[in-house]
């Protein structure tokens, strides 16, 4: 009985840190669909349905639409410089695969975005591009909405900076996109507007990556 | 079975001591250091703190309006999305950070690791890129077990220096924009957790935020904050 509960502790022992030591992270790992440019990287694209992939936002510039709507937006830094939203993004097939952050801010005479876009599965990758965070309700605006109203439509706009097709490029990444340069293209088509105030449409991000040398 | 009822005995005894050791493990003791910069700071009781989550956390979403992180994919990460003060007390940034847990975690060797990603936006300056991993198994030690499996929520002041990389102990700025253009740096934050209940939290954080940017010919320009 005695070399059968020595026997007992030790492998209750052994079992319970042969457990612990078990790497028990594994996050859902999604498969990338991507094609290749013909002169070397490629490309993959990501978009976020609007209104269900919103998340918050946050920040002091003109937001346009507020999310959640019960929700005050600031904290108010004094000038308005700083608008932060959030969002789910899908992959081209329209599966959910990671979380968008987007940070708009004014400097001075520029003005510029960020994003931060977290793959739990794959990593992150840090982008900086040309910014117009009044372009949707200007676009709506001209189209002939009105606030408060329903509407629907189909407009379509890039974000892209001056004189380039482009929006702006891929500065920093980690895990499988560390070591990674490229650019991307940022672009919005809008399907409507709800009487609720929220809109309705995609954004896009067209990406094309490539190796660092 | 007197036998078998020995080898139960032997195994939840051996069990009981392995906790022990995962409980009082040495070799997942937190690597951090003391955040070193201007201080900045920020705290659960701050207005427009938000988190987001799968929704299955005992910890409440806030605003509790906010879009959870249900789908397949992301329901293992947290949105957090904090303004920042300054040592005056005055909001002068901004913060959006995703974590994950880091799949080199364990509970014995390595500990319980996260990756978290920021956007952090000085209003009227610009926005930084920062890469930071964290050691939260005083975390895990501290308060899940006691709390979240035992049932006992605590109050007191109990220090956390969870930065540990990827920069030698130091989250490392990969980049900005704006002002911090070609920016480079690093980041350690301390947390105080005052209490820590079932679905409650209170703590306060301060950030050490070194950064030097460079002009694009390569020459340091100028220290910021």
């Amino acid at each position: 009985m005695k070399s059968a509960f020595i026997v007992g502790l030790l492998l209750g022992f052994a079992g319970l840190l042969g457990a612990a030591a078990y790497p028990w992270v594994d996050h859902p790992r999604i498969s990338s669909r991507t094609g290749v440019v013909a002169n070397g990287g490629r490309t993959e694209s990501f978009v976020i349905r609007l209104p269900a992939d919103r998340i918050l936002v946050r920040g002091d510039l003109p937001a346009g639409f507020r999310y959640p709507q019960q929700v005050q937006i600031g904290p108010d830094f004094g000038s308005p410089s700083l608008l932060a939203e959030h969002f789910k993004f899908r992959d081209s097939a329209g599966e959910v695969v990671g979380i968008a952050s987007r940070h708009v801010v004014r400097a001075g005479s520029s003005t510029e975005t960020a994003w931060c876009l977290v793959f739990p599965g794959r990593g992150a990758a840090w982008l900086v591009g040309a910014a117009d965070p009044t372009a949707p309700q200007r676009a709506l605006a001209n189209a002939g909405y009105t606030p408060g109203e329903a509407f629907s439509g189909d407009l379509r706009l890039t974000i892209a900076e001056t004189d380039a097709d482009r929006s702006g490029v891929l500065v920093a990444g980690r895990q499988e996109f560390e070591n990674l340069g490229g650019d991307y293209l940022e672009s919005w088509q809008i399907s409507g507007v709800t009487a609720a105030g929220d809109m309705l449409g995609t954004i896009r991000l067209d990406t094309v990556t490539r190796q660092r040398r | 079975m007197r036998g078998l009822f020995a080898l139960v005995a032997g195994s939840l005894v051996g069990a009981a001591l392995a906790s022990a050791v995962l409980f009082y493990n040495p070799m997942s003791q937190f690597i951090g250091k003391v955040p070193a910069g201007e201080p900045l700071f920020y705290d659960s009781g701050m207005p427009y703190l938000a988190v987001s989550h799968s929704g299955k956390l005992p910890v409440p979403l806030r605003p509790k309006e906010i879009e959870p992180l249900w789908e397949n994919a992301i329901n293992g990460a947290v949105l957090t999305v904090f303004p920042i003060n300054n040592a005056a007390g005055e909001p002068v940034a901004l913060a959006s950070r995703v974590s994950v847990l880091s799949e080199e975690s364990d509970l014995l060797l390595r500990g319980v690791k996260t990756h978290n990603d920021w956007l952090l936006s000085f209003a009227g300056r610009g926005t930084l890129f920062i890469d930071d991993r964290e050691d939260l198994s005083e975390l895990v030690r501290y308060g899940v077990v006691p709390v979240w499996l035992l049932r006992q929520p605590w109050a007191g002041s109990r220090e956390l220096l969870a930065t540990t990389g990827p920069d030698a102990g130091s989250a490392k700025v990969l980049g900005g924009t704006g002002d911090y253009k070609n920016a480079q740096g690093r980041l350690r934050q301390r947390h105080v957790i005052d209490q820590f209940g079932l679905g409650l939290i209170e703590w306060s954080s301060e950030i050490g935020l070194e950064v030097t940017t460079k002009s694009d010919t390569g020459e340091q320009v100028a220290a910021q904050r």
